[in-house]
């Protein structure tokens, strides 16, 4: 998988923001098991000895990756010209979506309340986590069109989305059109 | 993530079932007047009993295509379109026809698409099970990419309206009372 920072022609966006969105995830899992299993003086302590230096510099990791990520975002206009492109970028979709609420719970951790040392960590989780939901919403912003109709018209047809139609899908099958 | 060889092996036996297709012909095209101006593009293609079947596509304006399709054994039937060929080809004759179809719209990328499933003839004209089989189909097999997608249950139709059109009527609307006129 290609990280954020990997400056060659082979970098995508989604890629980049699912490798971020997986990493953030299993962080805030590993980090609520240790809310649970430790006390907070001793998660304070473990914190400053072991956990601290490797959290700052992960915290310094989101951070670049975020600022990198923030270009390549506002650049990245995905074009959906042919049925491939489409079908990658729905999927990729797809994939970010189920991220979604774990990324969503990551916004409503309260840093005053959390240990110090971890805080900054969290602090670029939390910014992280925003910026990918963000982009998880412009991009979903693109199918917007598909799933109203062009023109208003007072006949009785009634008009299919791409939601109901991607949801209708069957993956086994390749699409025509 | 990479697939296992066995859901690979099964998905290649899905397309195989559902995705061949026949070799088709384009035989000629033809105007016609009534009951609209229409040109009538015709193909013929064999089935595997060697059964001919025969497709008009008709062309109507604003770049609105209809296919039908029937067995060329019932070609002096007057109900040709509503009789079954019961050949259980189904799969590979509708491939071939959106062959056919995809092969137009590759032509003129500003072409719709209308469908609409004949009734058997023990059956009402409104929600056809013709029509239930080419919906089903279509919503799987067509995107929402460059045609919008519509139906109308009253008339079995279901229609691809292509995204590029630029007319400045309501063309469904239209397309309802010409539906209508056709029905009724």
């Amino acid at each position: 998988m290609p990280f954020m920072l990997t400056l060659d022609s082979s970098y995508n966006s989604f890629d980049a923001s699912l490798t971020s969105g997986n990493l953030l995830t299993s962080l805030e899992g590993l980090y609520t098991s240790l809310r649970k299993i430790m006390g907070r003086a001793l998660l304070l302590v473990l914190a400053t000895l072991f956990l601290l230096p490797f959290a700052f510099a992960l915290g310094l990791w989101f951070k670049k990756q975020r600022s990198f990520f923030l270009k390549t975002m506002r650049n990245d206009n995905q074009k959906l010209n042919t049925v491939e492109d489409y079908v990658s970028f729905r999927e990729n979709l797809d994939q970010l979506g189920e991220l979604k609420s774990k990324l969503s719970k990551l916004k409503t951790y309260n840093l005053k309340n959390a240990p110090w040392g971890v805080s900054f960590l969290l602090n670029q989780m939390q910014k992280t986590s925003s910026t990918l939901l963000q982009y998880y919403s412009w991009n979903e912003e693109k199918l917007a069109d598909f799933n109203k109709p062009r023109v208003k018209s007072s006949s009785h047809f009634v008009f299919v989305s791409e939601n109901e139609l991607w949801e209708n899908r069957n993956p086994a099958y390749s699409y025509w059109m | 993530m990479g697939k296992s060889k066995s859901s690979l092996l099964l998905l290649d036996v899905i397309r195989i079932m559902f995705e061949e297709s026949y070799p088709y012909r384009y035989i000629n095209h033809q105007s016609a007047p009534e009951p609209f101006k229409h040109i009538c593009h015709n193909y013929s293609f064999y089935g595997k009993n060697r059964k001919r079947y025969i497709v008009n596509v008709e062309q109507y304006e604003h770049n609105i295509y209809c296919a039908k399709f029937y067995l060329a054994e019932h070609k002096f039937c007057d109900h040709k379109f509503k009789r079954m060929a019961n050949q259980f080809e189904c799969s590979r004759v509708i491939q071939t026809i959106a062959n056919i179809i995809l092969e137009l719209y590759h032509k003129n990328p500003f072409a719709s698409f209308l469908f609409i499933g004949s009734n058997s003839i023990d059956e009402n004209k409104d929600n056809t099970r013709r029509f239930k089989l080419y919906t089903k189909i279509i919503k799987r097999k067509a995107t929402a990419l460059n045609c919008e997608q519509y139906y109308i249950s009253k008339y079995s139709a279901y229609f691809l309206f292509n995204r590029f059109h630029n007319s400045n009527i309501d063309l469904l609307l239209e397309l309802e009372k010409r539906l209508h006129q056709v029905f009724n």
